[in-house]
């Protein structure tokens, strides 16, 4: 990331607060947003999404597994994502992993719900195929290609597209089982069950610049940034996860505000 | 045409393939044989003696090119000249920088060259105007000159022996550039003109074409010679910085600076030659078809512009006949 000059940071944040952003946006306006899905046929479902210079590919993949031992009706999700060093040069190496953590761990929160399985947007009871024994073990992974700031709102609607585009193969199970066998399946090469994504959340972020908020930060905004707050939010408008990241402190009258501006703008 | 990422509809798409096929026939004659990608035939005399030059190479008894670009002729000697490389820089040329290092002496600035470019603390004017002999405490005060990540506007001075550049900012016209914004697009789009500085009256708006692709849109600012300024104007001054910190630029300046940046990213997005005269045309173009600055961005500016620049070259290209 290139560094700013003090004269350039100065006409950024003023910028910002005449509603004037570099490239001429509103604060609330989004930059053009370009979805391309299943480019990558090898996997059971993708999506690349392109929101001016971010450039996120997500993917996701399925495969047979055992369910977890305490929920046994619910299959498993996980999502992981990887910074790749042709974003930047700082990611190279072990450099991007903290990136990467926070965000799948924000991604995570925001799309699976709490530990309870509480909001999730996608079920889990759909993944199951023979309860308690086998289960579909779904892994979503994000890549980051090029980043100019906003990666966590990229990589949601990545996500999103991506699962609408899954396609889970049909499974025959073989009848006669006894106890603890695993039972035999048939995976059909046919895929047909698609995903119900109407439930799944959109996150909008809202960078605190100054005294004003912006949507959708380009990376020389996001580094003047005090604060950041990712608000994810379903198709119902009910808020399904928060995440909040900057050193500052924001006060809980001006959350509130923002939870709202981000209902507003999806 | 490198691939437009822009939502174009059909009319859209065909409307700019008509506009380029134009485009290409005004261009002058030698074109079409010019442009060669790699591992082409570069068509050469091969009873003449002649010099291969960069980007060529011998294979199988012919000349073939080894990068994708134009290939040019001088006497005898025969080169590639790639599109897409890195600035090359000439004595002579403006250009505009970013401080990435301050050392002994020196400043290092980055100009999308291979190697960063040294301004030396002895090319560049002393605040107070005077001409002397830099002293250690100069040295020390380098920072309160320019400090890391300021945007810079000098002119190349020479070459070193081992390759890198120096610069030199003597004049009241180069120096640190503050309240604007940096733009930076392909180095081979900014030719060589009489003036690479451009005061914009009717906006109040500076812009600085550097040769090197980054171009630098602000607002204007008075190029005042410090030998002329005397002592009680100096409190004053210092006074006008502090409040220059708490004021931002007004509204309608910033308005200006957009439209300005967004013509600059349309056209080189398209590909043409930055021309200040272009640039005005563009602006002018946005504004009396009222089109939103944000729009600017979008595909129907953009295929408006490449027809306007069509249509522009055609009506030249009567003239002269």
């Amino acid at each position: 990331m290139v560094g700013l000059s003090v004269g350039e940071k100065h006409f950024i944040q003023g910028g910002i607060s005449q509603d004037l952003r570099l490239d001429c946006r509103k604060r609330l306006t989004y930059r053009p947003i370009y979805v391309e899905t299943g480019i990558i046929p090898q996997a059971h479902g993708s999506a690349r999404v392109r929101l001016g210079a971010t450039d996120v590919i997500a993917s996701v993949k399925a495969e047979l597994g055992k369910p977890n031992a305490l929920q046994p009706d619910k299959g498993k999700i996980a999502i992981f994502v990887d910074c790749s060093p042709t974003a930047a040069p700082m990611f190279e190496g072990r450099g991007g992993e903290e990136l990467s953590t926070e965000l799948s761990v924000a991604l995570e929160r925001c799309i699976l719900g709490g530990k309870s399985g509480a909001g999730a947007g996608i079920d889990p009871t759909s993944l199951v195929v023979v309860e308690g024994k086998v289960c579909w073990d779904l892994y979503v992974d994000g890549l980051v290609i090029s980043s100019d700031g906003n990666l966590l709102d990229a990589l949601a609607a990545a996500i999103k597209a991506a699962l609408s585009n899954t396609g889970i193969p049909k499974v025959d199970v073989a009848a006669e089982m006894t106890g603890d066998e695993q039972p035999e399946v048939n995976i059909s090469d046919e895929e047909f069950l698609q995903f119900d994504t109407s439930g799944i959340p959109v996150i909008v972020t809202l960078t605190k610049v100054g005294k004003q908020y912006i949507v959708d930060a380009t990376s020389e905004e996001e580094s003047q940034m005090t604060s950041a707050v990712s608000v994810s939010v379903n198709r119902k408008g009910h808020v399904c996860g928060l995440t909040k990241r900057g050193g500052a402190g924001l006060d809980l009258s001006i959350i509130l505000d923002m939870i709202s501006v981000a209902k507003h703008v999806k | 045409m490198r691939g437009l990422q822009l939502p174009l509809s059909q009319t859209q798409r065909t409307r700019l393939q008509r506009a380029f096929e134009k485009l290409q026939s005004l261009s002058s004659k030698a074109n079409s044989d010019a442009s060669v990608t790699v591992a082409d035939t570069i068509p050469v005399n091969y009873e003449d003696a002649f010099l291969k030059g960069h980007g060529t190479t011998e294979l199988n008894g012919e000349l073939v090119a080894t990068v994708c670009g134009v290939v040019e002729r001088i006497n005898k000697l025969v080169y590639v000249r790639g599109l897409r490389a890195r600035y090359k820089p000439e004595v002579g040329d403006i250009v505009v920088g970013r401080v990435v290092e301050v050392a002994q002496k020196r400043w290092r600035l980055e100009i999308n060259f291979s190697q960063d470019a040294i301004l030396m603390l002895s090319s560049m004017n002393m605040p107070d105007g005077i001409q002397r002999r830099r002293t250690a405490l100069d040295e020390l005060n380098m920072r309160s000159i320019f400090e890391e990540n300021d945007v810079v506007c000098a002119e190349v001075r020479n070459f070193q022996h081992d390759g890198s550049l120096q610069l030199q900012a003597r004049s009241q016209k180069y120096g640190k550039l503050e309240k604007g914004q940096l733009l930076i697009i392909d180095p081979y789009l900014v030719k060589k003109s009489k003036s690479h500085f451009h005061h914009l009256e009717q906006f109040g708006i500076d812009l600085i074409l550097g040769r090197n692709g980054f171009i630098w849109v602000g607002e204007h600012v008075e190029t005042r010679d410090s030998m002329v300024v005397d002592k009680p104007n100096s409190s004053e001054q210092s006074m006008v910085l502090e409040e220059r910190n708490q004021t931002h630029t007004p509204l309608e300046m910033r308005q200006n600076i957009c439209r300005v940046a967004n013509a600059v990213r349309v056209l080189s997005t398209l590909g043409f030659s930055m021309d200040a005269d272009l640039i005005m045309e563009t602006v002018e173009l946005s504004s009396s078809l009222k089109i939103d600055i944000h729009d600017m961005l979008g595909s129907e500016f953009h295929v408006l512009v490449a027809e306007r620049e069509a249509e522009r070259r055609s009506l030249m290209g009567k003239r002269r006949r």
